[in-house]
């Protein structure tokens, strides 16, 4: 058969609390311990924190690469700037002709698929 | 009336014991000797060594006064200097914990074997110290810090850095080895003076 659970904490917290008495005349030795004992330690300084490093000035070519990275993330993330490059977009089409070269066709862009 | 004089806060007193005013120590002392002196015999089962890791923990407050966030609680410190200062004796005496456990079987072995002076102590709670002793290092400081200390189990785990699912399960478990053990000596559940089931 189990002991409850309400039973048994009510047991270890009994046992536990009343385990160990604390004589005063134990404590009053324990200081005058702790007392001789703390004149020959030294308290410790506070953690140093270490300042924060100084920012170096940015560099032409640090500026130039910060704005070209902005504007390619915008190009990147901005919808409405994808959107609107995307309604005026043209086709172009490279073909190579034998004996020709290359050529290039420009053709707007249609609803409809053409066959 | 109302008294005039407050007690000052662990706060105040540690900062004065940052310009090493011993007075502020000594009342640090008087409030938490005795806690922190019960939880190093709970948890370690020797007076004299319970002793010792009082007495340490105490010149660490002096020694890091200067490294203590006054904005937090003391208590937890205190707590988690103790229980650090107990598993490093634990971990350094385990040939004499190995005696120990000896000790606690044959202590553990019915009552008309054991010394006199054992059976005048109160049986049940004897019995319940002894399975407590025979708990794991982990199992038995939470079960010192829940119910003797009466921390709750997010304190525990901030005191030992430990997820709280951890304490949890470790209470759990420490528990569930306190019942087995209590039920396997007795066959059926003692209840201690003053406790009805």
């Amino acid at each position: 058969m189990a002991i409850p659970d309400n039973q048994l904490d009510d047991l270890i917290t009994l046992t536990l609390r009343t385990q160990t008495v604390v004589p005063r005349r134990q404590k009053e030795i324990a200081w005058r311990q702790l007392r001789r004992k703390t004149g020959r330690q030294i308290i410790l300084v506070p953690y140093a924190v270490p300042p924060a490093p100084a920012q170096p000035a940015a560099s032409l070519f640090d500026r130039i690469r910060g704005t070209i990275g902005r504007m390619l993330t915008i190009l990147l993330t901005d919808e409405r700037r994808y959107h609107r490059a995307a309604e005026s977009r043209g086709f172009v089409s490279i073909t190579s002709v034998f004996g020709s070269g290359l050529m290039i066709h420009f053709y707007l862009p249609s609803r409809y698929p053409v066959y | 009336m109302k008294s005039a004089i407050t007690e000052p806060s662990d706060a105040t007193l540690i900062k004065r014991l940052q310009s090493n005013d011993l007075s502020a120590l000594g009342t640090l002392f008087d409030r938490y000797y005795a806690q922190i002196y019960r939880t190093a015999v709970a948890i370690t089962h020797d007076e004299s060594v319970a002793e010792d890791i009082t007495q340490d923990c105490f010149l660490r407050l002096h020694r890091y006064a200067n490294r203590i966030d006054t904005s937090l609680p003391l208590a937890p410190w205190l707590y988690r200097v103790t229980v650090n200062l107990a598993y490093t004796w634990v971990t350094r005496h385990k040939k004499r914990r190995v005696s120990l456990e000896t000790v606690v079987d044959y202590l553990m072995s019915p009552a008309r074997n054991t010394p006199d002076q054992v059976v005048e102590v109160a049986g049940i709670q004897e019995e319940v110290r002894r399975a407590i002793a025979a708990l794991s290092f982990n199992q038995r400081v939470v079960v010192v810090l829940h119910y003797l200390n009466g921390l709750s189990l997010e304190d525990i785990a901030q005191i030992l850095d430990c997820p709280v699912g951890t304490v949890k399960s470790r209470l759990y478990y420490a528990r569930e080895n306190l019942r087995h053990q209590l039920v396997s000596i007795h066959g059926e559940p003692q209840v201690a003076h003053g406790y009805s089931r």
